[in-house]
């Protein structure tokens, strides 16, 4: 059986979205990091509505503000950090074709021509409608399930990465 | 212009911790020990620690926390890079590089690859190791003792500076 995923691109949203949940799945202790991103959100929002000034806390506790100013940037720094590395993959930026077969998956694009056996590939993750093909711990192929060329179904597809002995998360 | 083989380039886990564990150090460790260290003599600092006392004993728990800490931070660096090497197959298999004027060809057991030269952001030296650039964390490792008969070493650095790689 042979399944075509024609023209797939992820633009920056989805890929920042998609590597976010990611992250999340693979890294759950992230989420605590949460809680002081909160606190601190929510006390940088207290110090500007509130009646102490910035000056004061500063000379009170200046370790504290820089704490504060930290977790106020982190969201940037990992959005810009995510953006360069968006611009940066020429296979994220063209669309490619993707045909998957019993041995293994191929990709077709400007930026790359690869036939990959199923052995290289080390787990999947699926996100609502994109599937995340993975072949080392840094990058992953990004499937758009929804552009999946007809008669096939996201379900082929799943079955197919399973039966190539890739696990599906 | 001949083509130039590569043939059975094998990344070894030893070759992969040598070549990722400067990188590493350069990129994240002193800055990350700078960050650390600024909060731990802060945190003596406001507890009073400095205030009275002799100053060897005080600088020697300091110095002892400090290199616990990059013990530890130098042993998690050496989990992740081996963690890296064991989740690659594709690093681990034997792997035939044909490079031309046309661009570059791989072939492994696992991957049969086509990667035209525009989709070469640039090469690195690692070591003995050309690293062609193809994306964020993203290449192919080059070993020119792995090069065959007659090509050598300047004829590879000659095709890549042809093709109009710049050395990172």
């Amino acid at each position: 059986m042979t399944i075509v995923i024609p023209q797939v691109r992820v633009d920056f949203r989805r890929y920042l979205a998609l590597s976010l949940r990611y992250s999340f799945r693979r890294k759950p202790l992230m989420a605590v990091l949460l809680v002081p991103w909160l606190t601190f959100m929510w006390s940088a929002g207290a110090l500007l509505t509130g009646p102490t000034s910035v000056i004061d806390v500063l000379k009170q506790n200046p370790l504290g503000m820089l704490f504060m100013l930290f977790f106020l940037l982190l969201p940037v720094l990992l959005v810009w950090g995510t953006w360069q590395q968006y611009q940066a993959s020429s296979l994220l930026l063209n669309p490619a074709d993707y045909v998957l077969n019993a041995t293994g998956v191929s990709v077709r694009g400007p930026a790359m021509n690869t036939d990959l056996m199923w052995p290289a590939f080390t787990r999947a993750d699926q996100f609502g409608s994109w599937l995340l093909l993975q072949a080392s711990e840094q990058s992953a192929f990004f499937l758009d399930l929804q552009r999946i060329a007809p008669p096939a179904t996201p379900a082929d597809v799943l079955e197919l990465v399973k039966s190539g002995g890739v696990s599906v998360h | 212009m001949e083509p130039i083989i590569l043939a059975d380039v094998r990344m070894s886990r030893a070759d992969f911790v040598a070549i990722n564990w400067p990188i590493i150090v350069r990129k994240r460790g002193w800055i990350n020990m700078l960050l650390m260290s600024g909060v731990v003599v802060y945190l003596f600092w406001s507890d009073g620690f400095y205030e009275s006392g002799y100053w060897l004993y005080q600088a020697g728990i300091t110095l002892a926390v400090l290199a616990a800490m990059a013990i530890l931070l130098g042993y998690l660096y050496r989990r992740a890079i081996n963690k890296q090497y064991d989740s690659t197959p594709l690093m681990q298999q034997p792997a035939t590089y044909r490079l031309s004027v046309a661009g570059i060809e791989k072939t492994s057991s696992l991957q049969r690859l086509e990667l035209p030269w525009a989709s070469c952001q640039g090469v690195r030296r690692l070591g003995r190791w050309y690293f062609l650039v193809t994306g964020p964390q993203r290449g192919e490792f080059l070993d020119p003792a792995r090069l065959e008969a007659p090509a050598t070493e300047a004829d590879l650095r000659a095709l890549l500076t042809q093709q109009g790689l710049t050395f990172l």
